[in-house]
């Protein structure tokens, strides 16, 4: 018997549209997805992935280093495995399914980051009834690094949200936030000066310092 | 990605040193603001999990 289930929502995108033109591979981080999911049920939780399409996210090979495990080469590799052999971290579903199935069964909610949940996930209609679910039942609902951009999907308007921000029109983005479940709720993210696109084959800036001006997502603007 | 949490009306802050560990708790929703805050998370929602469990 466990203490509950933590839903993990999953993201299924690999590239991410940059302020400077063009796109930048991207994915999931290995440490923010397998780090929480391993210490909550070493605490005695269970843990099901859920993601837009029911596959498995994408790890961003930057994350895929034993920097983000503190150095820890043994912690590194104990992560890769989990996340590569763990049947908890490959019995993906859709989270269309979950919403179906119900969620009453599910103790929190957990969105890693890694840039990927800011391009499906935070304009995911399915994701936006998961949020409204949690929120309303007064359930834990943990968001890391780029992970919590993704409790937008939980405005009706979700997509337009999102649409605005890249157009860089922030007055329109407040528009369709309105009524949103967590406005006026202290939060935090990755900040803008954290905010570092590795240079990739699309950027077409010249040096990596104009790079890191212009190569960032467009919807961090 | 603050701007777009602020612009949805989120009351976004954020931690001033790069990469320091941060995690804010405001009711149900945990934030945790970089990689390096993974298990800082972990253990903050662990906390929120088993505090109704203490009391129950």
């Amino acid at each position: 018997m466990t203490k509950g289930t933590l839903l993990v929502a999953g993201s299924n995108a690999t590239r991410i549209e940059l302020q400077g033109g063009g796109s930048a591979a991207i994915g999931q981080y290995l440490n923010e997805t397998v780090v929480p999911a391993m210490t909550l049920i070493e605490a005695g939780y269970d843990v099901v992935l859920a993601t837009p399409d029911g596959t498995k996210p994408h790890i961003d090979e930057a994350s895929d280093s034993t920097q983000r495990f503190g150095g820890d080469e043994a912690a590194h590799e104990r992560a890769r495995r989990f996340y590569a052999d763990d049947p908890l971290m490959n019995q993906v579903r859709k989270l269309r399914s979950v919403v179906e199935d119900g969620m009453d069964g599910y103790a929190s909610l957990f969105v890693p980051g890694g840039h990927a949940p800011a391009v499906d996930l935070m304009q995911d209609a399915e994701l936006g009834t998961i949020l409204r679910h949690f929120h309303e039942a007064r359930k834990p609902t943990a968001l890391l690094c780029h992970g919590p951009v993704a409790i937008a999907a939980a405005m009706p308007r979700a997509r337009e949200f999102r649409a605005a921000l890249i157009a860089g029109d922030n007055a329109g983005a407040a528009g369709y936030a309105r009524g949103w479940a967590y406005a006026g709720y202290r939060m935090t993210v990755f900040s803008a000066s954290e905010e570092r696109i590795p240079r990739s084959t699309s950027c077409t800036a010249s040096s990596t310092s104009t790079c890191r001006r212009r190569c960032r997502p467009r919807v961090a603007r | 990605m603050p701007a777009a949490l602020q612009a949805a009306g989120g009351a976004v802050t954020s931690h001033p040193i790069d990469f320091a560990l941060n995690v804010v708790v405001d009711r149900k929703p945990i934030a945790g603001q970089n990689p390096a805050s993974d298990h800082l998370l972990a253990t903050a929602l662990i906390e929120a999990l088993d505090r109704p469990l203490a009391t129950a």
